[in-house]
């Protein structure tokens, strides 16, 4: 039988750079096929390769047998291939139907039938992901899930027969990545082939039919997924072994640093009391959209809050800006490197400095060498692979952008840290390297605020776990009696 | 590694690369341009637009714009004008109040942006409207000339501040040497010069970062307007007079000579020396032309194409590395 499509000796690459050599795929009718492998490893090239957006300068697309030439993206979905991105692709002002119909609207001598758009919308999204929400909703008002869902509509409506979906669940949490399974189930039943990527090794068992693991552009080894355990896979995608992901730790734990009252925000946000002591770990636990990250930020000042009570060592604080909270000593890692993390467009030593302006300036004057002496030695201490200090960030992989805005906190000295998904969409690898840094900033007594929707890291980092659930918090647990579904109970409110 | 250090090396030489190959060609094909005279003719004459181009960039850096620049060299020599006539105010004193009032022009387009929340390009549109306005109603609309009201002592200071020369170069280029001094090592070396580029390339970031993203934004736009009233009181010493329509249009020469010379519209890159070599390849071109005997309407067309090329030029560059 022919496979459904064969990607064979794919070779690609940019200037200076060999992102493909001589990859190699396959994917049968109704099978997920898991493909992992580090940042850089050359997914996102092997993705647009085959969507068209880049041409392979060697090897070949093979389609149901037949050798296939793509064109491009439209011509990648006319020969049935779809892809869900990581970051998704929509247009956030304009409503479903029309995200969902993007560049195939139905039309007469260029004149749309608006309600027939919309119905058909409507009805495409109940069949294809079983969601009801109304057509006419912009893309902006939608929760990052049910953007998914639209894209995933979107890809199915056109009949794809092959599709890909980029990092689906990093911004998911447990009960959408439930929902996203069945249909991804569904999608295998009608016989359509699924390739799936993903960091998050967890989630395979549960969906994976078979893995290859890539790595520098090469396939390493394809498998059955039955065959092969976490284990051999992160050491084949690493070329080396790791014992554990997460780095053991014994912790000293001292007072309370860190305390926060009645933080209000309309009816959005009502968190009655949040601590951190010395040297611990606070994870913060909950479903995307319960007020985790705006609880966090308007602490931080970055958003306003109708009422909140802040107190750094006993000192109370009120932080009307971003600036004052980092003058006394509290900072915050945000979720989105390329939104509100890192400036781009800058140089890695730019970024690093970008916060500490007035530790490296005298009267106003940057002192530069004192500046690049300091991005020096964090490019060295994090272990921030890049050409020089002065390659702009854009150039970096996720993992190393997120080094250096790592790097620009550790600039500062803090008494009280917030890491937003500190790992988020990076490697396995790069992800080992921020828990020990982590560990190490607790070593040295700084009290650590981590959100995060992935439960394992939750688990295996934090001292002491706050759930959040509508702007509340639902429970405080102390490690020990913390566990994935204790955690899930509070977070959805599911108490039995 | 050698390679990104090359194409680092050679973006920087971008403007600097089209100024040295006009400057040749044109060395080569046209006799009359090679003359002292020539070049202190162009010097001059590039000397208000590189004022301009200097604020312009730190609009655009911050990822502003002032559409109101050109109004605003109108507004400040107007009222400085009027300062010597009206109120006898001396000369110096009449200057700095002119530029005063372009950094005052810029401090309110600033303040419509951060305060009010306008985009940049809408705030400084109206700017222009009201502040080319407000030059109308100074003198109804008629022309404000300094010839015949002043003493004819003062009359002379002005015109050797705005075509005099000191030791064989005309005075507005030092005027434009010590500002380019000031403002790159403003924009290069100081806290407020980085924040400059911090917010320009990610407002939301610098904001993240502890940066008063709007404090920075407000002095990057009266920067702006106090370079326009400079370009003004150069305007008016040159002229000795201000028309309604003095400057008009000249935030346009501001803006291109700025993305002439590197200074990316989508904010955070660019540099002082970029746009003082950008006004510079403008006014070099336009002599060039002029000596070759080409009509202005052609000059026109000639200069759109060479900023069309620059900036494709430029994203090509940038989309080359992002795809990497």
């Amino acid at each position: 039988m022919a496979m459904l499509l064969e990607m064979r000796n794919i070779s690609k690459s940019f200037p200076g750079v060999k992102a493909l050599n001589g990859f190699s795929i396959d994917l049968k009718a109704g099978e997920v096929h898991a493909l992992v492998g580090e940042n850089g490893a050359g997914k996102s090239t092997l993705i647009k390769t085959l969507y068209g957006i880049h041409q392979p300068d060697g090897g070949e697309i093979v389609i149901d047998g037949v050798p296939t030439k793509i064109n491009g993206p439209a011509d990648a979905l006319s020969k049935g291939i779809g892809v869900v991105f990581q970051e998704l692709s929509v247009c956030p002002h304009l409503d479903i139907a029309n995200n969902i119909f993007l560049g195939c609207i139905k039309n007469k001598h260029g004149v749309i039938d608006d309600r027939f758009a919309h119905e058909e919308a409507a009805r495409l999204m109940e069949e294809a992901v079983g969601l009801r929400i109304p057509s006419d909703t912009p893309m902006k008002d939608l929760s990052i899930a049910d953007q998914q869902m639209v894209e995933i509509t979107k890809v199915t409506s056109k009949g794809c027969r092959i599709v890909v979906f980029d990092e689906p669940t990093s911004s998911l949490t447990e009960n959408e990545i439930e929902r996203l399974f069945k249909i991804i189930f569904a999608l295998k039943k009608k016989g359509v082939g699924i390739i799936y990527i993903s960091h998050r090794l967890e989630e395979l068992p549960v969906i994976a039919d078979r893995i290859t693991v890539m790595r520098d552009g090469t396939r390493v080894k394809t498998m059955d997924y039955k065959d092969t355990n976490d284990n051999e896979i992160i050491s084949l995608m690493v070329g080396r072994e790791l014992s554990n992901i997460y780095p053991t730790y014994k912790r000293t734990i001292g007072e309370v640093v860190f305390e926060a009252d009645n933080i209000r925000q309309g009816t959005k946000l009502d968190v009655k009391h949040l601590d951190v002591r010395k040297g611990e770990i606070l994870g913060i636990a909950g479903l995307v959209g319960a007020g985790r990250t705006e609880t966090l930020r308007a602490l931080f000042g970055a958003d306003e809050a109708d009422e909140k009570h802040v107190k750094i060592e006993g000192r109370e604080y009120t932080f009307k800006n971003p600036s004052e909270a980092i003058a006394a000593g509290f900072v915050y890692m945000t979720e989105n490197r390329k939104f509100d993390g890192a400036a781009l467009g800058l140089s890695v030593e730019e970024n690093i400095t970008m916060a500490s302006l007035r530790k490296f300036s005298k009267r106003g004057r940057m002192q530069e060498a004192k500046a690049k002496s300091n991005a020096q030695e964090y490019c060295k201490k994090l272990n921030i692979r890049t050409p020089s200090i002065d390659q702009k960030v854009m150039n970096l992989s996720g993992g190393n952008q997120q080094k250096v805005i790592i790097g620009k906190w550790l600039t500062r000295t803090a008494k009280v840290m917030v890491f937003d998904e500190p790992t988020r969409g990076i490697d396995v690898g790069a992800k080992y390297e921020i828990y020990s840094l982590m560990n190490d900033l607790s070593d040295q007594g700084i009290a650590i605020i981590m959100i995060s929707s992935d439960l394992p890291e939750i688990l295996g980092m934090s001292d002491r776990v706050a759930v959040f659930k509508d702007g509340r918090v639902t429970a405080v647990l102390d490690r020990k009696d913390a566990d994935s579904e204790t955690i899930m109970k509070y977070a959805t409110g599911k108490l039995s | 590694m050698n390679k990104l250090l090359n194409q680092k090396k050679l973006s920087g030489l971008g403007p600097i690369g089209i100024f040295a190959a006009s400057m040749i060609i044109l060395f080569i094909i046209t006799p009359s341009f090679r003359s002292m005279a020539n070049f202190t003719q162009i010097l001059l004459s590039a000397s208000v637009y590189m004022l301009l181009a200097m604020g312009m960039s730190f609009a655009i850096i911050i990822d502003g714009i002032d559409l109101s620049a050109g109004s605003i060299v109108g507004l400040t020599g107007g009222i400085a004008c009027m300062a010597m006539t009206y109120l006898n105010l001396p000369v110096p004193v009449a200057l700095i109040l002119g530029v005063l009032v372009g950094a005052v022009c810029g401090l309110i387009n600033g303040l419509l942006i951060t305060k009010l929340d306008l985009i940049p390009f809408i705030a400084t549109l109206g700017g222009q409207w009201v502040y080319r306005g407000a030059l109308k109603l100074l003198n109804n609309g008629a022309t404000i000339t300094l010839r015949g009201t002043i003493s004819d002592e003062a009359l002379a200071t002005l015109t050797y501040i705005g075509n005099g020369k000191f030791l064989g170069i005309p005075v507005p280029v030092y005027l434009v040497l010590v500002m380019a001094i000031a403002l790159n090592f403003v924009l290069r070396h100081t806290v407020f010069g980085r924040s400059v580029y911090a917010v320009g390339s990610n407002a939301e970031t610098a904001k993240m970062s502890g940066i008063n993203v709007q404090k920075v934004k407000l002095l990057a736009q009266s920067i702006t307007g106090l370079m326009a009233g400079m370009a003004g009181i150069v305007m008016l010493c040159r002229m000795v007079s201000i028309q309604a329509n003095t400057g008009e249009g000249y935030e346009f020469e501001g803006i291109f000579a700025s993305v002439v010379g590197g200074v990316s519209m989508a904010g955070g890159e660019g540099t002082i020396f970029g746009a003082v070599i950008g006004a510079l390849v403008v006014a070099v071109l336009r002599n060039g032309l002029n000596l070759n005997g080409i009509n202005s309407f052609w000059q026109q067309v000639i200069l759109g194409v060479l900023v069309l090329v620059v900036v494709y030029v430029d994203t090509r560059k940038t989309k080359k590395k992002r795809s990497v």
